[in-house]
């Protein structure tokens, strides 16, 4: 039997009194890629920031690798956070640091290596992502999709077991987009790193997902495989693949207001 | 990590036990400074008691290498279970090393 890296047990959260995440419970095993799909504001980044320790939960319980992170204090959900990386969505790069030292500050932060051997390992991350001969190059001088390529290499840095990447393909093109997708595949398969992906991307769902979530609402609406969800009858999935306006997901509702805001 | 060291003539054996990760990697490197240090040019890592190896420790033997070439020495690595294996396979760093499935295959002109 696979080990658990990420349970969520009856997960809610609230904002100014609004459920934005309910009752939500999964698990993720050892070496899988778990999608979480869904539209925006439907709360899968609200959830990827619940796992990651960023937010706590209201209701329910967010463990890592078997450790309760809404208990922890914060020197040991810092040990914790050593066990994953993530990948933001727009990077999050440095922009006064070269790449080199972008992807350095993870290990400088968190160990006491010696700078020569700082200086191999980030040598190894970058030709990992293709992109040894950029290491001296600042972000501004890159493109959006070697910007998420060094972003990637900063997540990997410390060798975590599980790195959680927030919308990896959003803003690249298609070709760029499976860059990604199967650079993330990779380090999954390959170096058994289990990969949390949160994304609308259905071709990235059905290209790397060993399994998926569809959140709408705050709730999790359909579990299952590529397959499975390909072949859901789910309205809220068919609508969510077929990127249809019609259906049970309303993005606007009726606005009757603006007849009372005229005075009519 | 615990590390022992043998002698064979000019050579030195030095068998790691335990993972060596982002912890136990600065202990191997000082080891290594050591072997430096007294001018040994010839060294075998047996690896036949590591269970993981992480990136630092795939870096401090990369360093080992760029330190032995510079004064002529070289090592090899010998018993490494599968799974080490993989994670050198994987990085092409098989490619790097010498790398030998028995301590004695790895000693023989050496």
């Amino acid at each position: 039997m696979k080990k658990e890296m990420v349970s969520l047990v009856g997960v809610s959260k609230s904002f100014d009194g609004r459920k934005i995440i309910n009752n939500v419970s999964f698990d993720i095993v050892q070496g899988e890629t778990f999608v979480i799909m869904g539209c925006s504001g439907s709360g899968k980044s609200t959830l990827l920031r619940l796992m990651t320790g960023i937010l706590k939960p209201d209701e329910g319980r967010v463990f890592i690798k078997g450790k309760d992170i809404t208990t922890v204090g914060p020197e040991e959900l810092d040990e914790v956070r050593k066990s994953f990386g993530m990948l933001f969505q727009y990077s999050a790069l440095l922009d006064s640091l070269t790449v080199n030292e972008n992807v350095a500050l993870p290990l400088k932060e968190h160990t006491k290596l010696d700078e020569n051997i700082v200086r191999i390992i980030v040598k190894m991350k970058l030709s990992l992502m293709g992109l040894r001969e950029f290491q001296n190059h600042y972000p501004a001088q890159i493109s959006g999709g070697m910007r998420k390529r060094v972003g990637l290499a900063r997540a990997i840095a410390l060798d975590p077991d599980i790195v959680f990447y927030d919308e990896p393909t959003s803003g690249l093109d298609p070709v760029v987009g499976g860059v990604i997708n199967r650079l993330i595949m990779d380090l999954s398969k390959k170096l058994f790193i289990t990969s949390v992906v949160v994304t609308h991307d259905m071709s990235s769902v059905f290209r790397i997902a060993d399994r998926a979530a569809m959140i709408h609402k705050g709730s999790v609406v359909e579990i299952g495989t590529p397959q499975q969800i390909k072949t859901s009858d789910n309205p809220y999935l068919r609508q969510f693949i077929n990127g249809s306006p019609n259906g049970p997901i309303d993005f606007f509702r009726e606005d009757l207001g603006i007849f009372e805001e005229l005075s009519l | 990590m615990k590390i022992t060291e043998e002698k064979k003539d000019d050579i030195v054996i030095c068998k790691v036990q335990g993972e060596v990760n982002l912890d136990t990697s600065p202990d191997l490197r000082k080891k290594f400074d050591s072997f430096i240090s007294s001018n040994t040019k010839k060294i075998i890592i047996n690896f036949s008691d590591v269970p993981y190896i992480d990136s630092s420790g795939l870096a401090t033997l990369i360093e080992l290498l760029q330190r032995l070439r510079k004064i002529d020495g070289k090592f090899r690595i010998c018993n490494m279970s599968e799974k080490v294996r993989s994670i050198f396979e994987i990085t092409k760093l098989c490619k790097l090393f010498e790398i030998f499935d028995t301590q004695s295959a790895a000693l023989e002109n050496f």
